[in-house]
């Protein structure tokens, strides 16, 4: 024990240094902020990996080692001791490093990450980083085994902890639906997400933990069998070579994991606007596209020969901004503010294509002042347009009756949730509205502050709440923040904030969603249609399938252009893309089949 | 008394293509001084920590004791002294921790006897190692040695390259062991006058390989040469065949 | 008490200097019947020389009737030394003839010309002890 001493001093005189520092609240914030996110779990990759590479190869560097190996004491137990001893050590760094997470709470007006400090304390977030830290020290003590130098024994470790980064990375690309970050990260989502599901927990702390000792225990052996052997430079660096290429070859593997699909047909889309495309809705093999002030109207019945239709400037007088828009048989209602005075105006602008090819403007719905109402978006079912509308805090949905003959005006109000702000006020990248909603044949899925909230709307001009799962965030600063829905038919997917994952809920009845699980979630944004689920992933879209509690990859939908919207009908999923074509950008829209 | 102290058989050991120590085979037997005598680079030093398992052999095997030095090492170490060539001990202890370090790890460790050494050797226990004299230092190593009454004694070039006094002390410790029954000591040395006065046996390498294994007295006996003499004759003639 | 010089790097076996010396010593009345011995260790301790060394030459010794070991007491200089001290001056007298007599038939002389050298020297050693 008396060896590692140093380590010891060195980190009790930094993280002495660091509290003094930290009594400047300056300091104290900025540090913190950058600690929490990088530099914690990099001082435990750090203490992990010296401690264990240091204690083998040190000793055979200096020679020290042959003292020990001349007194009555196995081999194999010299290792022993050494790897309990560093063990100790290592525990001790931790929970000093850990700690210093922990300089500086209390302030008055904690942010998330405060917040989120709060929750996870300091014994989880300990009892979740030791097993993984403790794993690459004893990988980092078997490395120290096998090598001379100290010098070589710590970079062959670093090394190691490089190449196993980028594998275990490139695993999570190729199941993005796998428990990854559960199993290795350090940090204090994953301490939440630990926290969350104890099953995890244990599950990974005891498998961590078995793997530790085994490694150890190969140490031990291979020191018993042959205490005077340390691998050669050359194996050395084929190895740390080896790593490289594997580390290669699996994100070229990566890449091509799945089967791919290409567009049954792609188009160029050419607007004049000056501003690119943002928002696009599919019907049948109707497609419309929006940019700021233009709109589109595509058809891909032939697929392999898209065309477009008409495009056509917003009708209005004064400027104009798309958020988003639906589509429904042969309209399109989309959905944006109106510059006025006083305020702006929330409208949705109604737009027909007709049989001869032109595009019919209804008088456009308007909802209100953009500054006291808060649209997500709109959801069509036959006649009916559903808004979900946060106004002045009641999280309400508004149903507007388009039936001929109808008055066109607001036709029922349903409320579902009061949004209370408490003190501070929500952050500036919390989306004002909260609420995201989902149509699923005759029910609507609505999420909103607090609760998950189901529609009948088999009477379409009188939704009635049937089922209201109330949650709630864990950390206060995320109340209010919109959590995503999708559904495919079986399964409803909510986005959850903290920590990203997705919440299973099984629909086999529709007016009663049951929690099944969590599905880790790691980009966002995902739509569906038909059975499959469909997600950007890197430069194209994902299929996916839920199935077994967890989410699975079919395809990989992609021509190698970046996607930034998805929309999908009738067994057709429609992929608004963008390329950079020498510092030009160009958009396209493509279609996949995908019914099976 | 009926089995040698020390045992080789083919013991080899090969980095890449040069074999360091080339198919050695010779016994040692209880109760003496047995000196291993070769020129630098000879192979001697790999061969001692091949006994002392501190290196794998490429092939052979090294009875210690009756013992396979491999299979036993932790009962060996018990009853095996050994001081390395240069040895190496944490610099950072004062003599007296590193003592009492090594202390714990034998049954047998008689506190009088190292305390008795040190004192003759003038060792400051409250010293820091690494303060010490290079001469001070292998003397300390020797106690340290000592310290478990072992029943052989394993010497690396202890004194090479120190004054005469530490080399006396070297030599008086050896003879007080050999005075005791069963105790057998193996002193590798290029010291040839010194190995000359205490040994009983003569074992001589060149190039990983034996050259001779046999008792001083009959050496001298039938060579009517001293010990230089013989091992220059038998180290020379190879230069001679090599040329 | 017998000074003994060894020399380690002497081609002599050094159990044999010892005896030979011992011998000597025996036979020049320096040590006397029933004088101890140095023991073993002291001697060893004395010269920095191995024990088993001593104890060989002493083993040597007792089998040529010159030392006794008495149990519990040390090696002694036996009883018969004093008759023995005889038959090793004749011997070592011998010994000295013997080389000389080689000596003089390596260079051809004739046995007339050796008695004759031989009482040349005789007489001069008388005169020079008269004087």
């Amino acid at each position: 024990m008396r060896d590692l001493r140093p380590w010891i001093l060195g980190a009790g005189a930094l993280l002495l240094v660091l509290r003094l520092l930290c009594f400047s609240e300056t300091f104290a914030e900025v540090f913190l902020r950058g600690y929490l996110e990088s530099l914690m779990p990099l001082l435990g990759l750090v203490a992990a990996i010296g401690l264990g590479a240091g204690q083998m190869a040190r000793e055979r560097g200096s020679k020290t080692l042959d003292f020990l190996l001349a007194r009555p004491i196995a081999p194999a137990a010299i290792v022993g001791i050494k790897f309990l001893a560093g063990s100790v050590a290592l525990a001790m760094l931790l929970a000093a490093i850990a700690s210093l997470s922990y300089v500086g709470t209390g302030s008055r007006y904690p942010d998330v990450a405060e917040s989120l400090r709060q929750v996870v304390g300091f014994p989880v977030l300990f009892a979740a980083t030791f097993p993984r830290l403790w794993c690459l020290y004893a990988m980092a003590l078997l490395l120290s085994t096998l090598v001379n130098r100290l010098a070589k024994a710590v970079v062959s470790g670093f090394v190691c902890a490089l190449a196993l980064g980028t594998l275990l990375g490139i695993y999570a690309e190729l199941f993005p639906f796998s428990n990854v970050d559960a199993w290795f990260g350090a940090q204090f989502d994953t301490a939440y997400r630990l926290l969350r599901d104890p099953a995890l927990f244990f599950r990974t702390g005891f498998t961590l933990c078995a793997v530790t000792l085994l490694l150890a225990l190969a140490a031990a052996l291979l020191f018993r069998r042959s205490p005077g052997w340390s691998l050669s430079n050359r194996w050395l660096i084929l190895g740390a070579a080896g790593l490289a290429g594997l580390a290669i070859f699996s994100t070229y593997a990566a890449a091509h994991r799945f089967p791919e699909l290409r567009p049954a047909g792609s188009m160029e889309l050419r607007m004049e606007s000056s501003h690119a495309a943002g928002a696009m809705d599919a019907a049948g093999s109707l497609v419309a596209v929006a940019s700021k002030d233009r709109l589109a109207f595509l058809d891909f019945s032939n697929p392999a020969k898209p065309r477009e239709f008409v495009e056509a400037p917003m009708p209005l007088w004064t400027i104009w901004t798309t958020v988003n828009l639906t589509v429904s048989g042969t309209t399109a209602y989309i959905l944006g503010t109106r510059k006025a005075l006083p305020t702006d105006e929330v409208q949705i602008v109604i737009a027909t294509l007709t049989p001869a090819g032109t595009v019919q403007f209804a008088e456009p719905i308007s909802l209100g002042d953009s500054t006291l109402t808060l649209v997500d978006s709109v959801a069509v079912a036959g006649h009916f347009l559903y808004v979900d509308v946060n106004r002045l805090g009641q999280c309400q949905i508004e149903v507007y009756d388009r039936s001929p003959g109808a008055s066109g005006r607001e036709a029922a109000t349903v409320v579902v949730d009061m949004v209370r702000w408490q003190q501070p006020s929500p952050g500036p990248w919390t989306p004002p509205e909260t609420m995201r909603m989902l149509r699923r044949g005759q029910f609507l899925y609505l999420t909103s502050a607090a609760a998950l909230t189901v529609l009948d709307i088999r009477d379409p001009g009188r939704p009635v709440a049937v089922s209201r799962i109330a949650y709630r965030e864990p950390v206060p600063q995320l109340y209010g923040s919109p959590r995503e829905l999708a559904s495919d038919g079986r399964w409803l997917l909510e986005a959850e904030n903290l920590p990203a994952v997705w919440a299973l809920y099984d629909v086999a009845d529709p007016a009663h969603p049951v929690l099944r699980g969590h599905v880790p979630n790691l980009h966002g944004g995902i739509v569906s249609t038909g059975p499959a689920l469909f997600r950007w992933w890197q430069r194209g879209v994902l299929e996916l399938r839920a199935a077994g509690g967890g989410l699975q990859a079919l395809r990989y939908l992609t021509d190698g252009r970046d996607p930034q919207a998805i929309a999908a009908a009738d067994g057709t999923v429609y992929v608004l893309e963008s390329a950079e074509d020498r510092r030009t950008r160009r958009q396209f829209v493509s279609a996949y089949r995908v019914n099976r | 008394m009926s089995q040698p102290a020390i045992a080789i058989q083919g013991l080899s050991k090969r980095f890449g293509k040069r074999a360091a120590v080339d198919g050695l085979s010779f016994e040692v037997p209880t109760g003496g001084v047995c000196g291993f005598l070769g020129r630098n680079g000879a192979g001697k030093t790999t061969a001692i920590r091949m006994l002392m398992n501190l290196t794998d052999p490429s092939a052979g095997q090294a009875l210690l004791l009756g013992l396979d030095s491999r299979r036993h090492h932790a009962e060996l170490m018990s009853r095996v002294g050994y001081v390395a060539e240069a040895p190496i001990l944490y610099d950072w202890m004062t003599v007296r921790e590193l003592v009492r370090f090594t202390s714990r790890f034998y049954e047998r460790w008689n506190t009088a006897a190292v305390d008795a050494l040190l004192g003759r050797f003038g060792i400051d226990d409250r010293q820091k190692v690494r303060h010490l004299s290079r001469g001070t230092h292998a003397q300390l190593a020797l106690a340290l040695a000592l310290g478990h009454d072992p029943e052989l004694l394993i010497l690396d070039e202890p004194a090479t390259g120190l004054d005469v006094l530490v080399r006396r002390d070297f030599l008086e410790s050896i003879i007080q062991i050999i005075q005791q029954e069963g105790r057998t000591v193996l002193l590798s040395s290029h010291l040839v006058h010194e190995v000359e006065r205490v040994a009983d046996q003569i074992v001589v390498i060149d190039e990983g390989r034996l050259l001779v294994s046999a008792r001083l007295d009959d050496l001298k006996l039938r060579t009517g040469q001293s010990l230089e003499e013989i091992f220059v004759g038998l180290v020379g003639r190879r230069e001679e065949v090599r040329q | 008490m017998v000074q003994l010089k060894l020399d380690p790097a002497s081609p002599i076996p050094m159990y044999l200097q010892i005896v030979e010396q011992v011998r000597r010593a025996i036979a020049a009345g320096s040590i006397q019947a029933d004088d101890e011995m140095p023991s073993v260790r002291a001697l060893a301790t004395e010269h920095l020389i191995n024990p088993n060394t001593v104890a060989r030459a002493y083993l040597e010794l007792e089998r040529e009737g010159l030392l006794t070991k008495r149990r519990g007491a040390g090696t002694y200089v036996s009883h018969d030394a004093e008759e023995l001290r005889h038959a090793q001056r004749v011997r070592i007298v011998t010994e000295s003839i013997d080389q000389a007599l080689t000596a003089a038939r390596e260079f051809g002389w004739t046995p007339e010309q050796i008695r004759k050298a031989v009482e040349e020297r005789l007489n001069h050693m008388n005169t020079e002890r008269k004087r």
